[in-house]
């Protein structure tokens, strides 16, 4: 047989011991440590049972009522109460939207959204991809 | 068609596919539990036990796999984490001793000659980070910065204990030299 030499290297770039430390390994069967594996694997997650839709429903539904039953101890609205609501209405939305302009809530509100794009990060890029 | 480890993380995490992380467990078992019997010192019923928890451990964190790494080091990285785990459980309790050397594992075929026999045998003799830093680098195939982030040590850490262990065993087995 012929015997490597173990002190010198052949080539610089192959080392006769480097080589057979590779070699001296032979793959582990698996004989069945797959499938016992996945047999005590944990249980699959269930998923909510209330869909997302039937949320946005309940809550439209919870938004009419409010509507309803406010309406219902104020009276009925009469076509100038309407005008007059009409006015006040806008009058908030221009408030509002003066409000929304203000750079600090501007500020605020893209730390928010970048706060939820960073924890929901992973689900993003699993709905993207 | 085999899917990339990649391909099968994916339908594991998003689908919850089971055969897919069959799959995954099929090819990495190999590696996972010779990385284990090493650790152990050739105990490889305590090595499959490990085995089974880094693969559960993998799965349930699955998630959190970026693929910055391979898939492979990343489940050696948890297989080194359970051992070291395991042994500072075995520490606390007493009773339960960790086995020395025992030689119950199969003989591979590589054994059958009489070189492979003379290079295990000087490579039991080697520390168990010598002989760690050896599988490592050479058997599992990973570069020193793999190497360096699956055990846990400095990249220099890895490179001194396979200079020192070559070195080592090129002077255990001088006998194979070819006599000029």
């Amino acid at each position: 047989m012929e015997a490597p030499d173990m002190n010198t290297p052949s080539t610089p770039s192959e080392d006769p011991l480097e080589t057979l430390l590779r070699k001296n390994s032979e793959p582990i069967a698996d004989n069945g440590f797959s499938a016992r594996v996945l047999a005590v694997l944990p249980p699959p997650v269930q998923k909510p049972r209330v869909l997302p839709n039937r949320r946005v429903i309940a809550c439209g539904l919870g938004a009419l009522s409010g509507l309803v039953w406010g309406l219902m101890q104020s009276g009925l609205p009469r076509a100038n109460d309407l005008a007059a609501f009409a006015s006040v209405l806008e009058g908030s939305m221009m408030r509002i939207a003066a409000t929304l302009a203000d750079p600090w809530v501007l500020l605020l509100g893209a730390l928010v959204i970048s706060s939820l794009v960073f924890a929901y990060a992973r689900e993003i890029a699993a709905k993207l991809s | 068609m085999s899917l990339s480890d990649l391909e099968l993380i994916t339908c594991v995490v998003t689908e919850d596919d089971r055969a897919a992380f069959g799959e995954l467990v099929r090819k990495h078992q190999s590696a996972v539990r010779a990385f284990l019997r090493q650790l152990t010192r050739g105990d490889a019923a305590w090595a499959d036990d490990l085995a089974q928890e880094t693969f559960i451990l993998a799965y349930r964190k699955l998630r959190d796999f970026r693929g910055e790494a391979a898939f492979s080091s990343w489940l050696l990285g948890i297989a080194h984490n359970q051992f070291r785990n395991a042994r500072r459980r075995q520490r606390e309790t007493p009773h339960e001793t960790v086995p020395e050397a025992p030689d119950d594992h199969e003989p591979s075929p590589a054994d059958k000659t009489a070189l492979h026999q003379d290079l295990s045998a000087a490579v039991a003799r080697l520390s168990a980070h010598e002989q760690t830093a050896l599988h490592v680098c050479y058997q599992q195939g990973l570069s020193h910065g793999e190497a360096a982030e699956v055990l846990g040590w400095p990249v220099g850490t890895v490179k001194t204990h396979l200079a020192r262990s070559k070195e080592k065993l090129r002077q255990l087995l001088a006998a194979w030299k070819p006599l000029t």
